[in-house]
C-alpha cells in the first residue's frame, strides 16, 4: 500500500491536502489506543510530505532568493487575492418577474460593482507588487549584508595572526546582526565551510582550542544535525573529533598547585567527581613501583624508594578521607573520620618511629620480634620525650615499615573500592 | 475519581482540575493559587509546604529545603535536620500537600496525576518524578512536557485552524523551547529543546553575586541565614526591577543595615552571560523544526522568570517581534496539565483535540567505526534522531568488527553528542553471535519508543534469528517495591500541620522571618506581637486565634509599609 493509499488521496497532492487528510485519519488513530497504526499513518504521512510537492517555503535567505523573479512575482500571495472578495450575488442572478426598467439598473450596477471590484483588484495588485518589491529590496540588503558577514568571518579565519587572538573574534560574534536567528545560522555554515577548508589545508596554522570552542558555541555546530547533509560523514567525524578534543584540552587546562587550590580540592566536598579514587589509583601504582623497585633493591640508592613509599602512603590516606567524604556526603561522619584519622595517625607515626629507632639500635640482631620491638617502643614513649630529630623519626619510621606496607597498601586500596563498589 | 494535572515547579508549584469545561488552578489553605515549592521540617517531625516554609528559609535555613527539583536525577541529598533527605522525597511530601489541596477543593479523594516536567528532562529526571508520585500516593502514568501543556492551554483557546507557534518556557530553573503547530484539531509539537539548569533562579543568583560585590563581601564568608536573606531580597527586588527601572535594598548583613540601589542596567549586565545561554536552546528548536523565523505567527512566553523585561526584550530581538504571553505565564503549565489530565480520560468537551509529541533526546548506540588507522569505538549512533514524533519503531542494522566474535555488546544512550562518553547511558543489553569472519555477523537493532517515554530494544542476530530484548522504563530503574514501601513507612513519620492552622502558621512564619531581617527597635516590637500572637494560639480558642491573626496581619502590614519594600 502506498504512501497515498493510506492517506486516502491523490498522489502528488499538495501539502495541505496530505495534512489535512493525516489530521482526519488521526482522530480515528489516536497515538495513545493504537500505537500501531499510528506509526503507519505517521511513516506515510512524512513520505507523502517528502514526495509530494513543496508548499512554497517563507524562508528569507535559502530558498526565496534562489527562485526566479518572474515566478514569485506572478504569483500573487493567496491569502490577498481579489477572489476572496465576496461578489454581490443578487446582481449576479437577478431573480425573474423584475421589471425591464429594474433589471436595466441591476445591469447598470452590476457594471459599476464590477467596476469597483476591478479597480479594487487593480489597486491590490499595486500595492502587493510595492509590498513584494521592499520585501525584495530588503531581502537584497540583508543577503548582502550577510555575506559580508560571512567575508568577514572567513578572512578572520585565514589571516593567521588574528585568527588566534581572541579579542578580535569576540568583535566578531558580539555583532549585532549576530542575534538574529537565520544571520547566525548562515554565517555559521558559511564560516564552517572555510573551516573545513582550512582543516584539510595543512599547511595553515592550527586554530587555538578555546577559539574553536567559542566558535562552536556560537554556532552549535556540534549539536547541528541537519548538517549531516551538507557535508561529507568523513569531515564530520574529523570535525567532532576535533571540537571534543579541543574541549577536552580546555576542561582540564594544566593547573599550578597552590595553597587555596590545593585548600579548596581537599576541602571542597561539593565536587562532583572522586579526586580520591583517582588518587587511589595513583596510589596503587605507586605501590606496585615500589614493591618493583624494593626487588630490584641493589640497583638504586635506597633514599628513592623511601620517598616513593612515603607519598603512596600519603596518597592512600588523604583518598580514603575524601572519598568516604564523598561518598557520606555528611559532615558529622566527615569529622568523625577526620578526627580518628588525625589522632590514630600520628600516634602510628609515633609509635613506628620508637620502632624504627630500637630497629635500628638492634640492626645486627634480626631475629628480635616484633612483640619485643614493640614494648621497648612503649617503653621509650613513656618515658617520654626522644632525643632523635624529626627527620630521623621520619627515616626511621620508613625502614621499619616499609618492608610490610605494601601488603598495608594493597590490601587497603582492595577494601577501599569493594567498599565504594558496594 | 478525580485526575488532576501538577506543575511541579522549581521556585512554585501549581494543582489544577479539568472542570465545567475550563481548567480550574486549585488555591491552596491559603488561597493561593501558587504553592511555593519550598518545604521544611523542624525539629518534632512536623512539615510545612510552601508559602510558611519558604518564609522558614529565612529564619531556619537549616531545616528548609528549595529548589530541589535541580537535584531531580542526581544522588545528591538534602540535610534537613538530623535525617538527609533525596529530592525524590522532599519532591512527594510536596506533592502530598498538593494532593490535599485538592482533595480538600474537590471533595473526592485524589490518587491519579498528569504531572508535568521540563521537556528536556532526561530519563534519570524523569524517573526520579515519577517516584517522586509514587512515594506520595499519587499514579502517575504520564508525564507531560511543560512547553507542551503550555501550548495545549494556547492551542484549545485558539480558534484560528492553523497556527504555527513557538513556546519558550523559562521557569524558575529550567528552560524548555517547544515549536508547535495546530492544524485543524491535530496539535502537533515539531521540535523541542532546552537546557534542564537554566531558569529564573540563576538569574537571582547572579544578582546576588553583584549585590555582593557591592557589599564588598565574599559569597563564601556569608552565614546561611545571612544568604537566605540576601537571597530573598534580592528575588523581590529582581520582580520589582519588572516594573521600576531601580530598587534599593536593605541588607541586614553582619549585624548592620546596609542599603544599595540596584538599576535596570547593573541587573542586565550581571545577567548576560545567562541571556546568551537561553540562545542556543531556541536556535537549536528552531533549525530542527526547519522552520524559519518567518514561519512563526506566534513567539509565547510562559513560566515565572519570562515576566523579567530582560528576558522579554532578548527573545524579542531573537525573533523581531514581541512575544505574547495572554495566559498568566504562572499559571499556563498547570491549565495544560489539567487539559492533558481530561484528554487522557477522553472528556467528551475535548474529544476531538490530538496531540503528537515528540522525543526531545536522540536515542541510539555505541558503535565502533572503521577509521583510517584500524576501528575505533567510542561513536553514538543514533537510532531515534531527537524531534521524532512517538510513538515511533526504527531499525538499524549492525555489523561485527573482529573475527571470532563472541558477543555483541549493545550500549543504549540518549544524548546529542558525536562520542557517547558524553550522552548518557540508560541500558545494556548483551547478544551473542556466531563465531565468524568480521563484518560477516549482523545485528537489527529495534528501537520503540513509546508515548509514555518506554523504550524497548530489540536485537535479532540475522544468521540465527535469535531475539532478545530489553524495556528501559522510567519507572523501575531505580526503586524496586521493597525500598519503595520502606521510603513510604518513613515519610508516614512525618506530619503535616493541620490544615485549619496552616494560615496561622503561615503568617507565624512571616513574622519571625520579618524578625530575623529587622533590627533595634522595630525588631523588638515585632518580637512582642509574635509573643502575643503564640499565646493566643496556644489557648487553641479558634475565634480568638482568628482574630489576632487579622491583627498581627494588619500591624505587620503596617511595618512593611514604612519600610516601603520587603
Amino acid at each position: 500500500m502506498s504512501c497515498w493509499q493510506t492517506l486516502g488521496v491523490e498522489p502528488g497532492s499538495d501539502q495541505r491536502i496530505i495534512k489535512r487528510a493525516y489530521a482526519r485519519l488521526l482522530k480515528n488513530v489516536h497515538p495513545e489506543e493504537h500505537p500501531e497504526d499510528f506509526m503507519a499513518l505517521r511513516e506515510a504521512y512524512e513520505l507523502a510530505l517528502a514526495k509530494g510537492p513543496k508548499a512554497s517555503p517563507r524562508r528569507v535567505f535559502d530558498t526565496d532568493l534562489g527562485r526566479p523573479e518572474s515566478e514569485w512575482l506572478s504569483q500573487p500571495n493567496s491569502e490577498s487575492t481579489p477572489e476572496s472578495l465576496p461578489m454581490p450575488e443578487q446582481a449576479l442572478n437577478p431573480e425573474p418577474g423584475v421589471s425591464l426598467e429594474s433589471q436595466a439598473k441591476h445591469v447598470a450596477e452590476r457594471e459599476a460593482a464590477r467596476q469597483v471590484l476591478a479597480d479594487g483588484r487593480t489597486r491590490i495588485q499595486q500595492e502587493h507588487w510595492q509590498r513584494e518589491q521592499a520585501l525584495r529590496e530588503e531581502r537584497g540588503r540583508a543577503q548582502q549584508h550577510l555575506n559580508e558577514l560571512v567575508d568577514y568571518g572567513l578572512r578572520l579565519l585565514n589571516d593567521p595572526e588574528r585568527c588566534a587572538d581572541s579579542a578580535s573574534w569576540e568583535a566578531f560574534l558580539l555583532q549585532p546582526e549576530l542575534h538574529s536567528l537565520e544571520v547566525r545560522l548562515a554565517v555559521g555554515r558559511g564560516l564552517l565551510v572555510g573551516l573545513m577548508g582550512k582543516l584539510s589545508d595543512r599547511a595553515s596554522a592550527p586554530i587555538p582550542a578555546e577559539i574553536l570552542v567559542r566558535l562552536d558555541e556560537c554556532f552549535q555546530w556540534g549539536a547541528d544535525q541537519s548538517l549531516q547533509w551538507s557535508l561529507e560523514d568523513e569531515s564530520i567525524e574529523r570535525l567532532s573529533l576535533l571540537l571534543a578534543a579541543a574541549r577536552e584540552s580546555l576542561a582540564a587546562p594544566p593547573r599550578k598547585i597552590c595553597w587555596r587550590w590545593l585548600g579548596q580540592t581537599m576541602f571542597n566536598l561539593k565536587g562532583r567527581i572522586t579526586r580520591g579514587e583517582y588518587l587511589l589509583g595513583m596510589a596503587a601504582v605507586l605501590g606496585i613501583a615500589a614493591s618493583v623497585l624494593r626487588l630490584t633493591d641493589a640497583l638504586l640508592p635506597s633514599g628513592l624508594q623511601d620517598k616513593v613509599w612515603l607519598v603512596a602512603l600519603l596518597l592512600l590516606v588523604y583518598s580514603f578521607l575524601i572519598s568516604y567524604m564523598k561518598r557520606l556526603g555528611d559532615s558529622g561522619t566527615n569529622i568523625l573520620v577526620a578526627l580518628l584519622v588525625g589522632i590514630a595517625l600520628p600516634f602510628a607515626f609515633f609509635v613506628f618511629a620508637m620502632l624504627g629507632r630500637e630497629r635500628e639500635l638492634n640492626a645486627n640482631n634480626p631475629q628480635s620480634k616484633f612483640v619485643d620491638l614493640y614494648e621497648v617502643a612503649l617503653a621509650e614513649l613513656f618515658r617520654g620525650g626522644g632525643t632523635l630529630s624529626m627527620a630521623t623519626h621520619a627515616r626511621n619510621f620508613i625502614r621499619c615499615i616499609h618492608p610490610n606496607l605494601a601488603y598495608v597498601v594493597i590490601c587497603s586500596w582492595g577494601l577501599n573500592v569493594y567498599s565504594m563498589m558496594s | 475519581m478525580a485526575v488532576v494535572g501538577i506543575d511541579l515547579g522549581t521556585t512554585n508549584s501549581l494543582v489544577s482540575v479539568w472542570r465545567d469545561d475550563a481548567s480550574v488552578i486549585i488555591p491552596n489553605a491559603l488561597g493561593d493559587l501558587l504553592t511555593p515549592s519550598v518545604v521544611s521540617v523542624d525539629e518534632q517531625g512536623m512539615v510545612q509546604v510552601g508559602k510558611s516554609a519558604k518564609d522558614r528559609l529565612v529564619t531556619h535555613p537549616e531545616f528548609t529545603a528549595s529548589q530541589f527539583k535541580r537535584l531531580m536525577g542526581s544522588a545528591e541529598k538534602v540535610r534537613l535536620g538530623k535525617r538527609t533527605y533525596s529530592p525524590e522525597e522532599l519532591s512527594a511530601l510536596l506533592l502530598k500537600q498538593l494532593k490535599a489541596d485538592a482533595e480538600n477543593y474537590l471533595g473526592e479523594p485524589v490518587d491519579e496525576a498528569i504531572i508535568s516536567v521540563p521537556a528536556y528532562f532526561n530519563n534519570h529526571q524523569r524517573t526520579a518524578t515519577l517516584n517522586a508520585a509514587r512515594l506520595a500516593g499519587l499514579k502517575v502514568e504520564r508525564l507531560i512536557n511543560e512547553p507542551t501543556a503550555a501550548s495545549l492551554a494556547y492551542g484549545i483557546q485558539e480558534s484560528e485552524e492553523e497556527r504555527r507557534f513557538i513556546v519558550v518556557d523559562l521557569g524558575g530553573g529550567t528552560l524548555d523551547v517547544s515549536i508547535l503547530e495546530k492544524f485543524e484539531d491535530l496539535l502537533e509539537v515539531h521540535a523541542t529543546s532546552g537546557d534542564s539548569f537554566l531558569g529564573g533562579e540563576d538569574f537571582t543568583f547572579a544578582m546576588v553575586g553583584a549585590v555582593c560585590e557591592q557589599l564588598k563581601r565574599e559569597r563564601q564568608s556569608l552565614t546561611r541565614e545571612e544568604s537566605a536573606h540576601l537571597y530573598r531580597l534580592c528575588d523581590e527586588a529582581k520582580k520589582a526591577l519588572a516594573e521600576q527601572h531601580e530598587v534599593y535594598l536593605t541588607a541586614n548583613i553582619g549585624g548592620a543595615a546596609q542599603d544599595i540601589r540596584f538599576t535596570r542596567e547593573d541587573f542586565s549586565a550581571c545577567c548576560d552571560a545567562l541571556l546568551q545561554r537561553i540562545r542556543d536552546p531556541i536556535e537549536r528548536a528552531v533549525r530542527d523544526s526547519g522552520m524559519g523565523r518567518e514561519d512563526f505567527d506566534e513567539v509565547i512566553l510562559v513560566g515565572g522568570a519570562s515576566r523579567m523585561p530582560l528576558v522579554r526584550n532578548f527573545v524579542g530581538r531573537l525573533f523581531g517581534r514581541i512575544p505574547s504571553s495572554i495566559i498568566d505565564p504562572d499559571l499556563v503549565v498547570a491549565m495544560g496539565a489539567a487539559i492533558q489530565a481530561a484528554l487522557k480520560q477522553r472528556n467528551q468537551s475535548l474529544r476531538d483535540t490530538v496531540l503528537t509529541d515528540v522525543c526531545p533526546f536522540s536515542l541510539g548506540i555505541e558503535t565502533a567505526k572503521d577509521l583510517t588507522q584500524g576501528h575505533k569505538a567510542g561513536f553514538y549512533h543514533v537510532i531515534i534522531p531527537r524531534n521524532t514524533v512517538v510513538p515511533v519503531s526504527r531499525v538499524d542494522r549492525f555489523y561485527t568488527v573482529s573475527d571470532h566474535q563472541k558477543a555483541v555488546q549493545l550500549v543504549v544512550f540518549q544524548g546529542e553528542q558525536r562520542l557517547v562518553r558524553h550522552n548518557i547511558e540508560i541500558g545494556r543489553l548483551e547478544v551473542s553471535v556466531p563465531r565468524n569472519k568480521a563484518g560477516l555477523e549482523s545485528v537489527d537493532v529495534r528501537f520503540t519508543y513509546d508515548i509514555n517515554g518506554v523504550l524497548e530494544v530489540q536485537a535479532e542476530v540475522i544468521s540465527t534469528g535469535t531475539r532478545s530484548h530489553l524495556v528501559i522504563q522510567n519507572t523501575t530503574t531505580e526503586l524496586d517495591e521493597s525500598q519503595l514501601a520502606r521510603l513510604i513507612k518513613e515519610m508516614e513519620k512525618l506530619k503535616f500541620h493541620p490544615r485549619e492552622h496552616s494560615a496561622n502558621i503561615a503568617l507565624l512564619g512571616e513574622a519571625e522571618r520579618m524578625w530575623a531581617e529587622s533590627l533595634g527597635e522595630e525588631r523588638e516590637y515585632i518580637e512582642e506581637l509574635i509573643q502575643v500572637f503564640e499565646l493566643v494560639m496556644d489557648s487553641q480558642d479558634v475565634r480568638r486565634c482568628d482574630a489576632a491573626r487579622v491583627e498581627l496581619e494588619k500591624r505587620l502590614g503596617d511595618i512593611k509599609a514604612q519600610r516601603g519594600h520587603w
